[in-house]
């Protein structure tokens, strides 16, 4: 049996992207500033892990306009829904398999 | 990864969840927009048969619907966040309305015109509150309108339709002020979590 520790998956492990897929699983977007906000980070480091999570194919990103203001929505993809459940699975069965002496 | 970090991430992410849905429950909107459509209905029960305040929620239920709308959509442009189960609970609302205003209608202006919207929107509550999962303030203002619309409906009082608008009007009224608070003291709470690198 695989160790739960070996189904965490390297990009979505960092905490940050944990936390950018985690407020996405909740919405159908977020914007920018909710994101940046809620996780209290700086537009560059959230700029970056937005960066990395799209290159991986688990978000997508529109930039527009409402009136001349740029807005920036993100949501998760698909795969993005799966790689959250997955690694919230595998730090669930960590815990259990520590609690469980296994 | 230790079992200590594993529990830290888990309780992080469950507080920027909570907090996420935290901002998006906005119920009070909806219950505050209902509440004083069906309050400032109250004055038309008492106009000739029925036939006034039969035309008032003509009127009232598609406008009601739009505001709703409007006012959710423009709430969460304004925090950056959209819902989304935002189909599902529209579709709930527009069908719990639609029961109250042909329950309504069907009723001629009798006992069924004055309880059956009651209840109809009461269930519709309860059904919401079930489908948010964790809304319960929704589900209990749902159960108040459909234990007044029995109350209603088995005391037989001189003026049904009165007496179940005004009550009508302020559980709603009530439930949207406790939500309204309710989320502004989450809000006041919950600082922003670090997640940082």
């Amino acid at each position: 049996m695989t160790h739960p520790a070996l189904k965490l998956n390297d990009t979505v492990h960092q905490r940050v992207r944990l936390g950018i897929l985690a407020v996405l699983g909740e919405a159908e977007r977020a914007d920018f500033s909710y994101l940046r906000g809620a996780l209290d980070l700086s537009d560059g480091n959230l700029s970056r892990h937005l960066q990395v999570l799209e290159e991986a194919g688990l978000v997508q990103i529109e930039k527009g306009f409402e009136g001349r203001r740029g807005r920036t929505w993100v949501s998760a993809t698909a795969r993005g829904r799966a790689a959250l459940d997955e690694e919230l699975k595998a730090l669930n069965e960590l815990i259990a398999r520590v609690n469980g002496g296994g | 990864m230790a079992h200590a970090d594993a529990a830290t991430t888990l309780r992080e992410l469950e507080t920027v969840r909570q907090k996420a849905r935290g901002s998006l429950n906005a119920s009070w909107l909806a219950f505050l927009i209902w509440g004083t459509i069906v309050l400032a209905s109250a004055p038309f029960t008492q106009i000739g048969d029925g036939a006034a305040v039969g035309v008032y929620w003509m009127l009232a239920t598609p406008l009601g619907l739009l505001i709703t709308w409007r006012a959710y959509r423009s709430y969460e442009l304004r925090i950056g966040l959209v819902d989304r189960n935002e189909r599902l609970y529209a579709a709930i609302i527009a069908t719990m309305v639609v029961a109250a205003f042909v329950l309504g209608a069907a009723g001629q202006g009798g006992m069924l015109s004055a309880v059956g919207p009651l209840i109809a929107i009461g269930v519709g509550l309860v059904a919401l509150g079930v489908v948010k999962a964790r809304d319960l303030l929704v589900a209990f203002a749902g159960d108040a309108m459909i234990v007044l619309g029995i109350v209603i409906a088995v005391a037989d009082p001189d003026d049904p339709a009165l007496l179940a608008a005004l009550g009508q009007g302020a559980i709603t009224i009530l439930a949207g002020l406790i939500a309204l608070e309710r989320q502004r003291s989450s809000q006041r709470r919950s600082g922003p979590e670090p997640a940082k690198s």
